[in-house]
This record gives structure tokens, C-alpha cells and sequence, in this order.
């Protein structure tokens, strides 16, 4: 605790505080509960399909339940993580401790990445206490380690931008409810809002037989490569089924060739995705931190100016 | 210690402090007095670093504040006018915290929080949750916390505000101590008598200006001239009126019911010349006496009128009374009763 209370001090409290309180354990413990509760759930429709039809169980089948519980997180993680971020700093100016903090040597980026971290790191513990639902894909044999790691990844970007958003509200705006419902805002219009473009063009072309509705409906996708629910959705669904982007892109798309960009881009949907969120979360710090530093910067406008 | 000069700030078009010039020296105990909205706390938290400002200097023993800003946060300790505290830490970890963010951690930190605690006089509450201190105990925690990186400069906003008479008397004495460890302190209040039995000088701010500054005793000195002389006659009261009119040193004159109220800044020998003055033209006199003055009357006395003594700066209102400088020309000579 030391160690941290030197270099992050602010994420060091934050963490004391919260695991300090009653409603940490249990909201873990309803957390795992009702993914526990949803993955036998999906166990017991799959056996009870299965005998009711008298076919032989298909035991690739049960692992749906690696699917649906790491879609579920996604989305839980995302929500969860942003609201709990996007009131990290305005909680503080409300209880005005904020303005303590400040008269303090540590820098803005400090306390941002403080609370940042500190938010990451309790959704992360949600997810490493899923992880035992998510592992039962195991038992029956067919999954891989790789989806495991590759979701605890995902995760954790998805945690890091949804987090960056949510700070970013908590500094820009003054009450803890505008900034929840903006980071709310923000987050269905990168998840939802990045998917319309594309669903309007296929909507609306009925004839994608030319190559420049073709054309279009490739340049619309490319708003899904800052949708990182669809980079992660891709890689898990990919993994277990024979659907990927660049088959769904180049029905679509003629003019995505072997040769062309874009065709590299869509065939490494998901680690583009990947990169392309961190950087999303690293531009939405950098905007929280130019926020939260308005006094310093004010101040050496007003020096070069003297 | 601190030096401010030609200090702005503006709010929009609201100027909250308008060219306010300061120096206080080493180890001084600066009153810092205004009622609500003066500009107290907007200039606090200018020199702290929590706003900027919109014009003027601020240095803080010599480092240009607004040029080294983080240099200087380590020089300063300030306690805002508000216990801004977390439920769930204990008395000492929220110590703790606020040294850590100075970079003390570990056992030395450990050390001066309860150091600071026992100055204070909290040692016995180290383990109490923070929200469970009383309202006096918070305010002396806060003021404990301000100390935990030895600043050489401490602002504190209304240290004493909504504490009862004990806990203020507590606050006083924790602040008359560290005066006597040779800490540079400003203190701001709306209550002039409250800091004057533990400061060294004073400033009155009045709408963003600062309209009186001077050392305690040139205050005191200020208080009895700031006093009313009352004078009664038995009859010529209208007469009694213009001879105390014509004394260039009456800057208001007014009648109450049948006593006469003069604003006198004379001293007691130009008093009594009045007074042979006004015997010698046989008007008959029941009463004639200066009241009692104080501190608490010389500061209402100095916020009762806007602008008053200040000048009007660059972006400012144009003065309502249209009143000079009354440490220079006698004023409102026509105002008679009122």
C-alpha cells in the first residue's frame, strides 16, 4: 500500500474506500451470481434440447455459454465502468475535495489516472470473479485458452475507454448526473451509433450489384472500426463460428481486393479495433487532463503575455 | 512572504477583485476582513492556485505564482472555508492521504499526522471515521491537514465560521500558536473583532478592493476616529447644526430625534475647540460626547458605503455615492439632517 500511496496516492484511497464499504462484496457476489445463475441457464435449455429431441448432445454447442456471458460483460462492464467514472471527479468537487486535492503538487494527470485506475481495477476484479462462469466451456472440452485471454484483454480495453469517457464527463461537467447520462450518451454513440451508418446503407441500397454502392456501403462499415463492442463481438463470435468481418464485408463489398487497405484492415478487424480503442481512451484522457489543467494553463498564458 | 500586485479577476463582466495590491512580510499574521462577496476568497483561491486570474502578479516568496506553479503549491497550506472530507477514512488515513500527496508516506508520514493531530488537539481521535468528528473537530483536522507539509505560507478561509464559542476559542489559540512558531498566516473573516487580538495587520477588502490596510494598532487608531460624536442642545439646534457643518473635520452631519450625530475625524484637542467653539456662541448644550468606539463599528462603518475609499479601477462601476477620498477633502457638507 506504501509502494501505491507513493506513486498513485489518489488511486491508493480511492481503492481503500471502496473496498471498505459493504456494497463491493455483495455487488461482487450478485455480479457472479447472476452470471452463474444465466450460465446454467444456457446448460440446462442446451441438455433439455437435446434429450427432448433425442439427438446425441453436440457439446460444442454448450459453448454458447463462453458467448453470451462475454457479450453480457461487454456490456455490463461498459455501462458499469462508465458510470462509475464519469462521477469519480465530480463526486469530488460535490463533496468539495476536490479543490484540496488540487492545492496539492500532484499533477491532473495523476488524479485522473487515479481514479481511472482505480475503476479499471474494480470492474477488472467483476471480471476475474466471472471468470469460473466463463470457464465451464472447459469441462466440456472445444475451448480455447486463447478466447479466455483474448477476452480478459478486451475487457480490459473496453474497461480503459469506457473509464476515459466517463472521466472525461466527471471533469467537463460540474454535477455528477450530467456527467452520467453524457458518458451514457457518448457510449450508445460509439457502440449503437457507429453500427446505424452501415445498417442504413444496407437499408437503403437494395441493389448493391454496382460497384459504387459497393463502394459506399464499405466506406459506411468503416464507422465500425471505432465500435469497439463490434471488435469484440467479432473476435469472440469469430472464435467459435465461421463468421468473420472481412466474409460479411466482402459480400457486401466487391472492391475490397487482397491487395487493397482496407481488405488488411477488415482481416484484422479485431486488433485494429483493439488499437484503435486504446487510442480512443488515451484522446479522451488527454481531453480530461487539458480540462482539469485549465488553471495552469491559464496561468502561463497570463506569464507570456506579461 | 507574499506579494500581490495590480490583482484582477474578473467573473464575466462581475469584477470580484479589482487591482488589489498586498504585501505580507515573513512570519506576520494578516487579518483578512470584508463581509460576503468582498473578494476574500476568490483572492485565497487565486494565490492557492484553484482559479486564475485575470490580470495582475502574484508571488509567494519571491517564486512568480503564476509562472511556477507547482513550486509554489509546496510553500502554501490552505484551508477553504468548507470540510471538504470522505465518509470512510479515519481521522489519521485522511491525514495520511494528504501527506502522501505531498509525497510523505511511510512512517514519517505517519509521524507527522499524529504530530499535527496532537497540535491540534485530535490525538485521542485518530481512529474515529472523519464523519463522526463534531464540526469544531472537523475544522481543526482540516487546519491540521493545511500544516502537513510545513507550508511557510497558510491561507485560511473563515477558520472560525459556524464553529460555537469554545471551538472558536480552540481555533484561536491552535492559530495564535503556530503565529508564535513564525508561520506566515492569512486569515479571512467578516468579523473584524474576531481577529484582532491574533493578528499582526489587517486588510479590509470591500467590493473586490482593499480599502484599509495597516498594522493592528494603526486599525485601533482608525477606530476612534471612526467614532460618532452626539451632541444635544436645549434650543438653536439648526445653528448648532451649521457651526458643526462649517468644522472641516464633520464629514457628516445628521439629526436623530433631537440629538445631533457628527462623523468627526478630528482628534480630542480639535473636540474640545468644537466644542469652546460652539459654547462661545452661547448655544445651550445638554450633551456633548464622543461614543465608545470599536473595531466592529469602524468595519461596519467602512463597508456601509461602496467604494467609498477605494478608486475606481479599469472596468469598474462608476462610484453611486460620487464620494472623494474622505481622508482628503471633507465631504457631503450640504447633507444636513437625514
Amino acid at each position: 500500500m506504501n509502494f501505491l500511496m507513493k506513486k498513485n496516492p489518489v488511486m491508493a484511497k480511492e481503492l481503500k474506500l471502496v473496498c471498505r464499504t459493504i456494497h463491493f462484496p455483495i455487488a461482487l457476489m450478485i455480479y457472479g451470481g447472476a452470471l452463474s445463475f444465466l450460465a446454467m441457464m444456457i446448460l440446462h435449455s442446451q441438455v433439455d434440447y437435446y434429450s427432448y429431441s433425442g439427438y446425441t448432445i453436440n457439446y460444442s454447442s454448450l459453448l454458447m455459454i463462453f458467448v453470451v456471458l462475454a457479450i453480457v460483460q461487454l456490456f455490463v462492464g461498459s455501462i458499469v465502468c462508465g458510470i462509475l467514472s464519469s462521477s469519480s471527479i465530480s463526486s469530488e468537487r460535490e463533496k468539495q475535495t476536490l479543490d484540496l486535492m488540487l492545492t496539492a503538487p500532484v499533477s491532473p494527470l495523476n488524479i485522473i489516472l487515479g481514479k481511472l485506475g482505480s475503476t479499471m481495477l474494480q470492474m477488472m476484479l467483476f471480471i476475474f470473479c466471472s471468470l469460473p462462469a466463463m470457464s465451464l466451456g472447459f469441462l466440456y472440452g472445444g475451448m480455447r485458452w486463447k478466447s479466455l485471454l483474448v477476452f480478459i484483454a478486451y475487457m480490459f480495453v473496453i474497461t480503459f475507454f469506457a473509464g476515459s469517457i466517463g472521466i472525461f464527463c466527471s471533469v467537463k461537467f460540474k454535477k455528477t448526473i450530467t456527467s452520467i447520462v453524457v458518458t451514457l450518451l457518448i457510449g450508445v454513440l460509439f457502440y449503437g451509433g457507429t453500427c446505424l451508418p452501415m445498417l442504413l446503407g444496407m437499408l437503403f441500397s437494395y441493389n448493391l450489384s454496382s460497384q459504387a454502392a459497393q463502394f459506399r456501403q464499405l466506406i459506411l462499415s468503416c464507422f465500425l472500426f471505432i465500435n469497439p463492442a463490434a471488435g469484440f463481438i467479432v473476435s469472440i463470435v469469430s472464435n467459435y463460428t465461421n463468421v468473420d468481418m472481412v466474409s460479411i464485408v466482402t459480400d457486401v463489398a466487391a472492391p475490397v481486393t487482397k491487395h487493397n487497405v482496407l481488405y488488411f484492415l477488415f482481416d484484422h478487424f479485431t486488433i485494429v479495433v483493439f488499437f484503435i480503442t486504446i487510442l480512443l481512451g488515451i484522446g479522451f484522457i488527454f481531453l480530461a487532463v487539458r480540462e482539469q489543467d485549465k488553471v495552469r494553463l491559464v496561468d502561463k498564458k497570463l506569464t507570456r503575455e506579461k | 512572504m507574499l506579494r500581490i500586485e495590480n490583482l484582477d479577476k474578473y467573473f464575466g463582466t462581475f469584477c470580484a477583485v479589482n487591482h488589489l495590491n498586498l504585501q505580507i512580510d515573513q512570519g506576520e499574521v494578516f487579518g483578512f476582513v470584508g463581509h460576503n462577496g468582498a473578494g476574500k476568497t476568490t483572492t485565497m483561491k487565486v494565490v492557492a492556485g484553484l482559479i486564475t486570474a485575470s490580470g495582475g502578479n502574484v508571488y509567494i516568496d519571491g517564486i512568480d505564482a503564476f509562472a511556477e506553479r507547482e513550486k509554489v503549491k509546496r510553500k502554501i497550506g490552505y484551508m477553504p472555508d468548507f470540510f471538504g472530507v470522505y465518509d470512510n477514512l479515519k481521522a489519521i488515513e485522511y491525514m495520511e492521504f494528504y501527506a502522501s500527496l505531498y509525497g510523505i508516506v511511510g512512517k514519517q508520514a505517519r509521524q507527522t499526522c499524529l504530530d499535527l493531530m496532537d497540535l491540534v488537539g485530535l490525538r485521542d481521535r485518530e481512529n474515529y471515521y472523519v464523519d463522526s468528528l463534531s464540526r469544531g473537530m472537523k475544522q481543526r483536522l482540516c487546519l491540521a491537514r493545511s500544516l502537513v507539509h510545513d507550508p511557510e505560507l497558510l491561507l485560511l478561509d473563515e477558520p472560525a465560521s459556524g464553529l460555537d464559542p469554545r471551538a472558536r476559542f480552540e481555533i484561536k489559540e491552535i492559530l495564535k500558536n503556530l503565529g508564535s512558531l513564525g508561520k506566515t498566516i492569512v486569515i479571512s473573516s467578516h468579523i473584524l473583532p474576531e481577529l484582532a487580538d491574533m493578528c499582526t495587520t489587517i486588510g479590509i477588502m470591500q467590493s473586490g478592493r482593499m480599502i484599509m490596510h495597516g498594522t493592528m494598532d494603526e486599525i485601533q487608531m482608525q477606530a476612534m476616529h471612526a467614532r460618532l460624536l452626539k451632541v444635544r442642545v436645549l434650543q438653536d439646534q439648526e445653528r448648532a447644526v451649521r457651526l458643526l457643518q462649517e468644522d472641516p473635520n464633520c464629514r457628516k452631519v445628521s439629526v436623530m430625534e433631537n440629538e445631533i450625530q457628527v462623523e468627526y475625524t478630528g482628534s480630542e484637542e480639535e473636540i474640545a475647540r468644537l466644542l469652546e467653539r460652539i459654547v462661545m456662541q452661547r448655544i445651550p448644550i445638554t450633551s456633548f460626547y464622543r461614543e465608545q468606539g470599536n473595531l466592529e463599528s469602524l468595519f461596519l462603518e467602512l463597508t456601509d458605503h461602496p467604494d467609498f475609499y477605494g478608486q475606481p479601477g479599469p472596468g469598474s462601476q462608476p462610484d453611486p455615492y460620487g464620494q472623494p477620498d474622505p481622508y482628503g477633502q471633507p465631504v457631503d457638507k450640504e447633507g444636513g439632517k437625514s
